[in-house]
């Protein structure tokens, strides 16, 4: 069984369990909830114009109403 | 044109009296205390004026708007250099008083008010939706709330039952 498994190319993908993804996210989420107002302000326009560009696109290609758009990126 | 550009014209109506006392909401004032996401309104509440007719409207304010050469809408909101701004009424007691204890920040060199993060909170939960709740939560999760003053709040605006349902379904982050 050892001999097989050795055989066998190994994927170099690196993988984290659920609790270490979990960490993670909350670390990012706790450094963003902690950046200076300027630097959020600038990151919630970003964020603004590129829903806007989402709901564009979304329109030009005929996927579905701009307002429901606009919900489901609201949310 | 960035946010300070919308606060500037919002101050220099408060200053000559076309609009009363305001504070931000909302997404906005939300996205300054959590992990910031998208949104596309800036909810601008204030207590409106009774007009000659008695009835409290914006419509002064909008007249006002008008003569500065804004006047286009998307959906509900007037957009003010780039930001798509809703006025809106201090309409329930809780509001109102959100309205009253704003706290004063600085926004790249602008000054303005924001509502509290624990009334914020308390207004996520009057309202409900999954999305409030879903806010709710990273507000207790990363914004180092005083809950104390928050479950005063819930308190006063009869939200405790409210407040122990949410706590029952969501027991994790308290």
């Amino acid at each position: 069984m050892g001999k097989i498994q050795s055989a066998v190319s190994k994927p170099t993908v690196k993988t984290c369990s659920p609790e270490d993804l979990f960490r993670a996210k909350k670390a990012r989420r706790a450094r963003l909830a902690a950046l200076p107002v300027d630097e959020k302000i600038d990151l919630i326009e970003k964020l603004r114009d590129a829903g806007r560009d989402l709901i564009r696109a979304r329109e030009t290609l005929g996927m579905g109403s701009a307002r429901k758009g606009r919900k489901n990126l609201a949310r | 044109m960035g946010i300070e550009t919308t606060l500037r014209v919002l101050n220099e109506l408060q200053a000559e009296g076309a609009m009363g006392e305001y504070a931000i909401g909302g997404a906005v004032a939300a996205f300054l205390y959590i992990e910031p996401g998208t949104t596309f309104d800036l909810d601008v509440f204030m207590a409106w004026k009774p007009g000659p007719d008695g009835l409290l409207t914006p419509a002064p304010l909008y007249a006002e708007l008008a003569k500065r050469g804004y006047g286009e809408y998307e959906q509900e909101a007037i957009m003010i250099e780039g930001w798509a701004v809703q006025f809106l009424p201090a309409g329930t007691p809780l509001i109102e008083e959100a309205l009253t204890e704003a706290v004063e920040i600085v926004i790249k060199g602008v000054p303005a008010r924001i509502f509290s993060k624990e009334h914020l909170m308390a207004i996520c939960l009057q309202t409900g939706r999954p999305k409030d709740f879903a806010r709710l939560l990273q507000f207790i999760e990363e914004s180092n709330p005083d809950m104390k003053r928050f479950e005063k709040i819930v308190n006063r605006h009869t939200l405790s039952e409210a407040w122990e349902k949410f706590k029952a379904r969501f027991p994790s982050p308290l």
